[in-house]
């Protein structure tokens, strides 16, 4: 072997270790509390969702309709859930643009500040899966809750550029603390600026 | 006003069964009022161009809440008022952009028809593709109505 070894070329070494993962894994599996909504469930955040989706399902905009449904009233779209749990627009700005997260106590936000410091500042989202549970209806008040369930250990080579991906667990109840829905988010937090323009030409 | 609906029932369904494809135009409009007048998601990589060049994209793209609710509204639209999403469960791949005449082709396929706690179901494989690839790939389930 002695010869031809001289014509294998070593591997580049193993990758350098980014970041370290001791400073996030103690936010594994902790959970926010269940936080208020910016407002109730109403008629018109309905139908802003139904005129942008082009969905014309009576039993979410016509009361008669409705009325004699199993519901007894309009519901909101299932999909609609997480609608009243995210940031206004003062908190989402403050969170993407100037990196001054809300609820700063809440273990996913610390996560993402020790990613957003470590250069880890932009941000995704790949995947959810949400299991509807029960109906939404005008007037609910949809509380929710995040659990951070994992974050990769290592860094992962997207289009993006280099990230860690962020599964969190959102609880959504109503006023009645009744589970609405139950759901699994993806989010890829990554280095920008990696211009990938060119990636998506043609 | 009582509008005319068409359901579909879960007797006349089968598994490997086809849904007609819908398409949705992608346009810079729908990506920003999904965003922040239908989903209230205030994130500027879906209504700030500069700000998403920033980040690496070429362009404002479409938030995850949009792409699931044109989905979900193409299978209930599909299944009628009568029917009940249970589930989404979607990937994202390439993004919704609002290049020049670009739109998502929706689909989706019966994959599983099955009864439980006393709900006729139906389990589908959905995906939305654009002019990149495909934009979605996911799995649905829904309640529909029965005729008994």
């Amino acid at each position: 072997m002695g010869k031809e070894n001289d014509r294998i070329k070593p591997f580049s070494g193993p990758p350098e270790e980014t970041l370290d993962y001791s400073k996030l894994e103690g936010f594994i599996g902790k959970s926010s509390p269940f936080h208020e909504p910016h407002d109730e469930v109403t008629r018109s955040d309905i139908r802003h969702w139904c005129e942008v989706m082009q969905d014309p399902n009576p039993m979410y905009t016509d009361e008669e309709y409705a009325k004699k449904s199993k519901y007894g009233g309009i519901i909101a779209p299932p999909a609609m859930v997480q609608t009243w749990s995210l940031d206004d627009m003062h908190d989402a700005l403050q969170r993407f643009v100037h990196g001054n997260q809300p609820f700063k106590e809440d273990p996913h936000n610390q996560l993402f500040d020790v990613l957003d410091s470590e250069g880890y500042n932009g941000v995704v989202a790949t995947a959810q899966e949400q299991t509807y549970l029960r109906p939404i209806k005008p007037g609910d008040v949809i509380r929710g809750k995040i659990t951070l369930a994992r974050v990769s250990k290592y860094d992962h080579f997207t289009r993006q550029g280099i990230g860690r991906y962020v599964d969190i667990l959102y609880t959504f109840v109503n006023q009645h603390d009744e589970e609405i829905c139950v759901e699994s988010f993806r989010v890829l937090k990554y280095k920008p600026p990696m211009d990938t323009r060119r990636l998506y030409e043609g | 006003m009582a509008q005319e609906v068409k359901n579909v029932y879960w007797e006349d369904v089968e598994v490997g069964q086809d849904l007609p494809e819908k398409s949705r135009a992608i346009d810079t409009t729908l990506i920003v009022s999904g965003a922040i007048w239908a989903s209230h998601d205030f994130m500027p990589v879906h209504h700030a161009r500069d700000f998403a060049q920033e980040k690496g994209a070429p362009d404002v793209f479409m938030n995850i809440l949009t792409s699931n609710g044109l989905m979900a509204a193409y299978l209930e639209q599909w299944a009628g008022s009568e029917a009940e999403l249970k589930k989404m469960n979607i990937g994202l791949q390439v993004p919704n952009f609002p290049t020049a005449g670009n739109k998502m082709a929706m689909n989706a396929r019966i994959t599983k028809k099955y009864e439980e706690s006393g709900d006729h179901l139906i389990e589908l494989d959905i995906s939305g593709d654009n002019n990149l690839g495909p934009h979605i790939v996911g799995t649905a389930v829904m309640a529909l109505p029965t005729k008994g």
